[in-house]
C-alpha cells in the first residue's frame, strides 16, 4: 500500500506521516479517495482546504453562482478579485495553487435531484455543507441509498454541530430531521472562524472515516458553542421509522 | 424539582440566553414544560418549537442529559432528568 506514495508525497506529508495510526497506509488511503463537497462557502471551503492539505486524491466541489462581497467574511477559498466570478472556479484555483498534487473537479452547479446520484456515486465520502436542508437531505438520501459515508457540518451564530453518518450503522440526517424544517432561513448570522471550526472538525471526522484513524463519532453529534468554548457530544439514536434508512440493517 | 433547560441556535437567539433553570412540580411532563416555555417566550419561539397543535415539530431534537430522546416523548415525565436541551435544526455555513 505504501508504494502508492511518491517521494514528493513523502516530502509533502512528512509531518503527518508521523501521526501514530496514520502513517503511509493512511496517507495512501487518502490519496486513493475522492470527496464530494457540497458548496465551498464558509463550511465547505475550509473542509476543502483541510482535505487538500491532508492530501486527499480528488475533491469534487459543487457550488453554483458567482462570488459576492458579503461572502468574503467566511468563504476563505475565494479572493476579493474574484467578486462577480464563479465561486467554484475561484475555489478550484485556490486549491490548485495550494496543493497541485490533488485533483479538483469544480462544478458551477449545486447538488440537485438531477445530479445527486451521479455525484455521490463518484465519491468515497460526502461532505454536506449547504445552507439549505433540501440539499442536505437529498445528499443524505443518496448516501444512504449508495452506502456512502456522509459528514454533515452546520453552524448558526456562534454554535456548530457535526454529525458523521455511516448508513445502516448510525442515525442518518432524516432520522433527526424527518421533514424540511419550515422555519430555517437561508440568511443566518455567521462569523467565519465559527464556520471554519465546524468545518475542520467535520474534515477530521471524514479523514478518520476514510483512513480508519482513531474513532469516528458515528451515532454522536459533536456540538459546540464558541461563546463559551464548551463542547458536548450528544448520543444519537436511529429512528426505526425513518423513511430513508429505517429499512436498512 | 429543578431542571436546566438549554437552548441552541435560533431558540438561544430569541431567549437571549443559552440556558435557564426552572423549578417545576414533580411529575411535570415534557409537553407541559414545552407549553410553559412557549407561553413564557412568545410566538416566535413557539413557532420554531411546536406546530399549530402545540406538538413539538419533528425536526426539534430533545436531549435528556446528553442523550437524544426519540419517539413520542411528549408525556415523558422529567423527574429523573437534570438537563433538557432543545435543539432546532441548523444548516448554515
Amino acid at each position: 500500500m505504501s508504494d502508492l506514495l511518491s517521494d514528493l508525497d513523502r516530502a509533502t506529508y512528512e509531518w503527518q506521516l508521523n501521526v501514530p495510526g496514520f502513517g503511509e497506509e493512511g496517507q495512501a488511503k487518502l490519496r486513493r479517495s475522492t470527496a464530494l463537497v457540497s458548496r465551498c462557502g464558509g463550511l465547505g471551503g475550509p473542509i476543502c482546504f483541510a482535505l487538500a492539505a491532508a492530501g486527499i486524491g480528488k475533491i469534487i466541489l459543487a457550488h453554483a453562482g458567482d462570488l459576492r462581497i458579503d461572502d468574503l467574511n467566511r468563504q476563505i477559498l475565494m479572493r476579493h478579485d474574484d467578486i462577480g466570478s464563479s465561486r467554484s472556479a475561484s475555489a478550484q484555483a485556490t486549491l490548485a495553487a495550494f496543493n497541485p498534487a490533488i485533483e479538483v473537479e469544480a462544478l458551477d452547479e449545486n447538488v440537485t435531484e438531477a445530479n445527486a446520484a451521479d455525484l455521490v456515486g463518484r465519491a468515497d465520502i460526502v461532505f454536506s455543507a449547504a445552507p439549505i436542508f433540501e440539499e442536505r437531505l437529498l445528499m443524505n438520501r443518496e448516501c444512504v441509498r449508495q452506502g456512502k459515508p456522509l459528514v454533515d457540518s452546520a453552524m448558526y451564530n456562534l454554535e456548530g454541530r457535526i454529525i458523521s453518518i455511516v448508513p445502516g450503522q448510525s442515525a442518518c440526517l432524516s432520522c433527526l430531521y424527518p421533514e424540511i424544517p419550515p422555519n430555517w432561513k437561508r440568511r443566518f448570522p455567521v462569523i467565519g472562524a465559527v464556520s471554519a471550526l465546524a468545518a475542520n472538525i467535520g474534515a477530521m471526522e471524514g479523514i478518520k472515516l476514510l483512513t480508519g484513524l482513531g474513532a469516528a463519532n458515528t451515532n454522536r453529534m459533536i456540538y459546540f458553542d464558541s461563546a463559551t468554548m464548551q463542547f458536548q457530544t450528544i448520543e444519537l439514536k436511529r429512528n426505526p421509522g425513518c423513511e430513508v434508512c429505517g429499512n436498512i440493517a | 424539582m429543578e431542571i436546566k433547560v438549554q437552548y441552541t441556535g435560533q431558540l438561544a437567539g430569541i431567549t437571549g440566553a443559552g440556558e435557564e433553570i426552572l423549578d417545576l412540580p414533580e411529575g411535570t411532563s415534557l409537553s407541559a414544560l414545552v407549553k410553559l416555555l412557549c407561553d413564557r417566550h412568545g410566538a416566535q419561539y413557539s413557532d420554531l418549537l411546536v406546530n399549530v397543535d402545540g406538538d413539538l415539530r419533528p425536526s426539534t431534537m430533545v436531549i435528556f442529559d446528553g442523550e437524544q430522546s426519540v419517539g413520542n416523548h411528549s408525556t415523558t415525565e422529567l423527574d429523573e432528568v437534570k438537563t433538557v436541551m432543545l435543539m432546532t435544526p441548523i444548516a448554515g455555513g
